[in-house]
């Protein structure tokens, strides 16, 4: 049922569905320094542990291990702890993934539905008949108020 | 009390640390066995006509543009139903307009406004076909969206409801705007991706998702009184056993808001709809047969708890505080641990993501997700739950607002 790449004019004409915003440059600027700001935190959250994990001891990272009362080894340990924690966690979901899909791969537990039929829809009580032929049949429709009914959940 | 506070900071620190392994390990595992980059042999299909619904209120400056792209999507056997929910703008008068313009148009001018799941109800019973792609009135389908999401029920689809597809971002230039496109691809496509391994999803996608007309009919529809009404009909259909997939080729562009006030809203909007059908179907915990909904179910009270838990040890912490280095909640070892593990969570999934849709480069925005986003996710769940608690207790319509659609230019 796949086949290959129709749709590569189609990623084309998706960039013409991006909208632009109106922008105000003190805004933008207040939002860029911001943002310089942010990822001077984050590089160094990921030095501490890139740090941590190559055994470099870099002055920053061990000026950070010591304001948290941490050494170098406690550091390696937890991420080894995420490590293990994480194979764990991939292996049940691969094992689960792949229990599905042999359980299910042939199984056709229902046959396909039938098509939905005027009486289905009806049985739900919930519109008149004489709604449901001019919602049916006409192409546009106005109602005052509207004709769905309110009935409480069993 | 001090023994307490330390249960519930293991759990803040712990909970969204396995959790981001979890959501990093299902997307992988669903990419690499479930997801194809490979595309549909359109022409070897004999293609069922579809429905398209598409609700409005208040959409008089988005809902012309809408039509004209569905309209000219690439499969062919469809029909359009657009249904006015009582707008209080000219979107009436401009619905009229639009079924002048188009034959494949039926429209529904509804005077009275009762809430997006009596407009879908309306449209329902109009479609003539049994397949409905239910669409947000900002929203744009990708030319071939249609046909992957109908692929599905054609293809070992016979227990299938629903097929809910991948929403893009089409407000691109403002930083709430950014950080969405980061968290639609990387959190909310992570989450669809790990459920879907797991069997059971959170929730279709209302602003794209494609229906089964007979399993609708079989669950008696949307509900009318539940604030998210399609959290709602994906519980009510996998309480039935009828399944509901996702299709991350399925691409759908709609816009967000831009604003805090309106990004608020609309969090609000979804914490309160969660936190509803969790309330209402709290019996699935009770049947065996539900088993597989289950991690779905915990894991929605185990983030509610979370959320609790982190308003109280921030606030705690920050009463009991002896020095200002106490007050620095970001210079501890905990955020730093979550900070990497937010980071390599968000990049694998901007990897993942890329093959649809160029988001890599906006991984730059991602740094702000530890800052702002988790804080103002734990507050907004805080403030949905009186309302989720009193709507239960209340009953009554869920009516909706006009969304906030970004500030943008005009063309």
């Amino acid at each position: 049922m796949d086949k290959s790449r129709q749709r590569k004019p189609q990623k084309k004409l998706n960039v013409s569905f991006i909208k632009h915003s109106k922008l105000v440059w003190y805004n933008e600027l207040i939002v860029w320094t911001l943002t310089v700001l942010v990822w001077i935190y984050c590089l160094t959250v990921l030095y501490y542990f890139v740090d941590s994990i190559f055994n470099i001891n870099h002055e920053y990272a061990t000026l950070f291990r010591t304001f948290f009362n941490m050494n170098i080894n406690e550091v390696r340990d937890f991420i080894i702890l995420a490590v293990v924690i994480f194979l764990g966690i991939f292996s049940i979901t691969f094992m689960w993934s792949y229990y599905n899909k042999i359980r299910y791969r042939n199984k056709y537990r229902r046959t396909y539905p039938k098509m939905t039929t005027k009486e289905d829809l009806l049985e739900l009580n919930i519109l008149d008949e004489k709604d449901y032929e001019q919602l049916q049949n006409e192409k546009v429709i106005v109602f005052e108020k509207n004709p769905i009914k309110l009935v409480e959940r069993k | 009390m001090n023994r307490v506070i330390s249960y519930m900071a293991t759990y803040v620190f712990w909970y969204p640390f396995i959790m981001s392994l979890v959501w990093i390990a299902g997307s992988l595992v669903f990419s690499s066995k479930r997801a194809t980059d490979k595309d549909l042999d359109i022409e070897g299909i004999d293609w069922p006509m579809i429905s398209i619904l598409i609700p409005c209120y208040n959409e008089e400056s988005t809902i012309e543009e809408t039509v004209y792209h569905m309209n000219n999507i690439a499969y062919e056997k469809k029909e359009i139903i657009l249904v006015n929910d009582g707008s209080k703008d000219n979107t009436s008068e401009i619905l009229h307009k639009i079924a002048k313009e188009y034959d494949n148009v039926k429209i529904i001018d509804c005077k009275e406004n009762r809430g997006k799941a009596s407009a879908l109800k309306l449209a329902t019973f109009a479609a003539k076909s049994e397949y409905l792609v239910c669409v947000d009135s900002d929203a744009i389908l990708d030319s071939y969206a249609a046909h992957y999401l109908i692929a599905h029920f054609l293809h070992k689809g016979e227990r299938l409801a629903a097929v809910t597809g991948n929403p893009r971002i089409r407000n691109r230039d403002t930083l709430l705007a950014k950080l969405q496109i980061v968290e639609y691809a990387s959190i909310i496509g992570a989450i669809k991706r790990s459920q879907r391994v797991w069997g059971k999803i959170m929730t279709v996608s209302g602003v794209v998702v494609a229906f089964r007309k007979k399993a609708l009919v079989e669950v008696g529809l949307w509900d009318h009184d539940m604030i998210t009404e399609d959290i709602s009909i994906s519980w009510k259909l996998q309480e039935k056993f009828w399944d509901i997939r996702y299709e991350p080729r399925a691409l759908c562009w709609m816009l967000v808001p831009e604003t805090l006030i309106g990004i608020w809203k609309q969090r609000i909007r979804w914490a309160q709809g969660g936190q509803e059908v969790i309330l209402r179907h709290w019996r699935v915990i009770l049947d065996y047969k539900h088993r597989r909904i289950w991690p779905i179910y915990y894991e929605q009270w185990a983030s509610i708890l979370w959320d609790i838990s982190w308003v109280v040890v921030t606030a705690y912490f920050f009463i009991t505080a002896e020095s200002v280095k106490q007050l620095i909640i970001w210079l501890t070892f905990s955020s730093f641990a979550l900070v990497f593990m937010c980071l390599i969570q968000l990049l694998i999934s901007l990897i993942i993501d890329s093959k649809y849709d160029k988001v890599m480069r906006y991984f730059i925005w991602g740094a702000w997700y530890p800052f702002i986003y988790w804080i103002l996710n734990a507050l907004i769940v805080i403030f949905a739950i009186p309302r989720a608690i009193k709507s239960r207790v209340k009953g009554g319509y869920a009516t909706w607002t006009s969304p906030d659609r970004g500030n943008l230019k005009k063309s």
